[in-house]
């Protein structure tokens, strides 16, 4: 989850959530250039002494800030559809899991074999022990085996909501009505946060996500005990 | 030259050919520079019959905009000694900046004096004494360059301001987090603190470049 004083993003569990990260790193660092060139030319423009403001004629230059602007933009444009693409990719997914949004808690469904379904509620300020985080506990977190590509069919009881774990660089709109779906993949174990990102009324802050991966074992041994 | 730049040198600017007077006290002076002031002539007659329309619309703007040279006024270099019956600078004869040659000189309405003066300054200019040659600056002219390019002191009264209303700002949020904010939370407690932060680190929640890869587990510290 998010620690103190964090600046950037959470480091990335699934491989696409990695190539975002360097995407975004790419992007950033134009974003930079292109700022601090700005600024540097505001900062020029305030400070001289030259008056002279009737040019009528500069050829060269007005082709350079057209043409260099298009090259940048293709150079962002072309990572960031590769990773669109990638998203899209065939993944043949082992497992598939069904999150419904309520007002104001997730429900999840396993329903490959048996079925399986529980409702997942924030666990209240009052209620927390010790060394929890605020706002983002809940009562059953979504159990899932790591290193398991996973399908997610997303969908909404009531209002929209959105379905949203920023470690993995999933975040989907929860739309009543429709089944909207993406694919998870963890490469390490351990819990990973995350909140409901689509206004969906007064406790739409205190609704989160919780998932917990486990290695295969632990998932088969935790489905069973559970049905 | 340099008893002539001397002479040019940033001074109030006093009024040195004969301009429109008082004749139409509600025009605004040439330090507020309102761009709907846009005068019929240069010298419009006292005879204003034939202005009564837009005189109207004129009166009804200046009830809006307020007289005086305001606080850009005060600051600028002949603000608050600049007199009433200067011309909006709205066409080209009045020098700015950027356009510090104007088409047409500051002075069209000139007096006896000035005109001999003129005349003379058809022949050699080496004839010309230093007198007449700032003379005849000041009829093409309104200002000279040091004057135009004088610094004011608005910064000042701007900063001022601003801190000022810091001030006030900080003194709201003060009062309101003595009487309006509610109970911090048991969670920032430093004690709960320091087990969420040993909670995070046995999950090794971001252990790549976050927190947990700042912890060194096999030394339990902090990573030097």
């Amino acid at each position: 989850m998010a620690y103190p004083y964090q600046l950037g993003f959470q480091d990335a569990t699934s491989p696409v959530m990695e190539e975002l990260l360097h995407f975004h790193d790419h992007t950033l660092m134009i974003v930079f250039l292109i700022s601090t060139l700005v600024l540097y030319l505001i900062s020029l423009m305030l400070s001289t002494k030259l008056t002279h403001t009737n040019t009528m004629d500069a050829q060269e230059i007005e082709t350079i800030w057209t043409v260099l602007p298009a090259i940048i933009l293709i150079m962002i444009a072309l990572p960031s559809l590769r990773i669109l693409y990638m998203m899209d990719e065939m993944n043949n997914p082992l497992l598939t899991v069904k999150t419904m949004g309520h007002q104001w808690y997730w429900s999840y469904e396993y329903t490959d074999y048996e079925e399986l379904n529980f409702d997942s509620y924030m666990i209240p300020t009052t209620e927390l022990k010790p060394g929890e985080l605020r706002l983002l506990e809940v009562d059953n977190r979504l159990i899932l085996p790591m290193e398991t590509p996973i399908r997610m069919l997303i969908s909404s009881e009531d209002v929209l909501h959105s379905w949203a774990v920023p470690s993995l660089g999933l975040k989907t709109d929860a739309i009543p009505g429709r089944l909207n779906q993406t694919t998870l993949m963890s490469l390490r174990p351990g819990l990973f946060y995350g909140q409901c990102s689509e206004i969906c009324g007064s406790n739409h802050s205190f609704m989160p996500i919780v998932l917990e991966m486990v290695p295969l074992k632990s998932f088969e041994s935790w489905s069973s005990s559970m049905l | 030259m340099a008893g002539l730049k001397q002479a040019l040198q940033p001074r109030v600017v006093a009024l040195r050919c004969r301009r429109q007077p008082s004749s139409f006290p509600w025009r605004r002076t040439a330090e507020q520079g309102c761009p709907l002031f846009r005068p019929r002539t240069q010298d419009p007659s006292p005879n204003c019959s034939d202005l009564t329309g837009e005189m109207l619309s004129r009166a009804t703007w200046s009830l809006v905009l307020r007289r005086g040279p305001g606080i850009r006024g005060t600051h600028s270099p002949g603000g608050a000694a600049g007199g009433q019956g200067k011309m909006p600078p709205y066409t080209n004869h009045c020098a700015q900046r950027y356009y510090p040659m104007p088409d047409e000189p500051f002075c069209t309405d000139l007096s006896a004096e000035q005109r001999v003066l003129k005349e003379k300054e058809k022949g050699s200019w080496t004839q010309l004494s230093h007198a007449e040659k700032v003379a005849l600056y000041r009829i093409q002219f309104q200002q000279t360059f040091a004057e135009m390019n004088q610094s004011s002191n608005e910064w000042k009264t701007v900063t001022g301001c601003v801190f000022f209303f810091m001030g006030i700002t900080a003194l709201m949020i003060w009062w309101m987090r003595v009487y309006v904010f509610p109970e911090k939370p048991v969670t920032l407690t430093d004690e709960w603190k320091a087990r969420q932060l040993q909670r995070v680190l046995d999950m090794k929640s971001n252990p790549v470049q976050g927190l947990a890869a700042r912890w060194d587990y096999a030394r339990r510290e902090w990573r030097k």
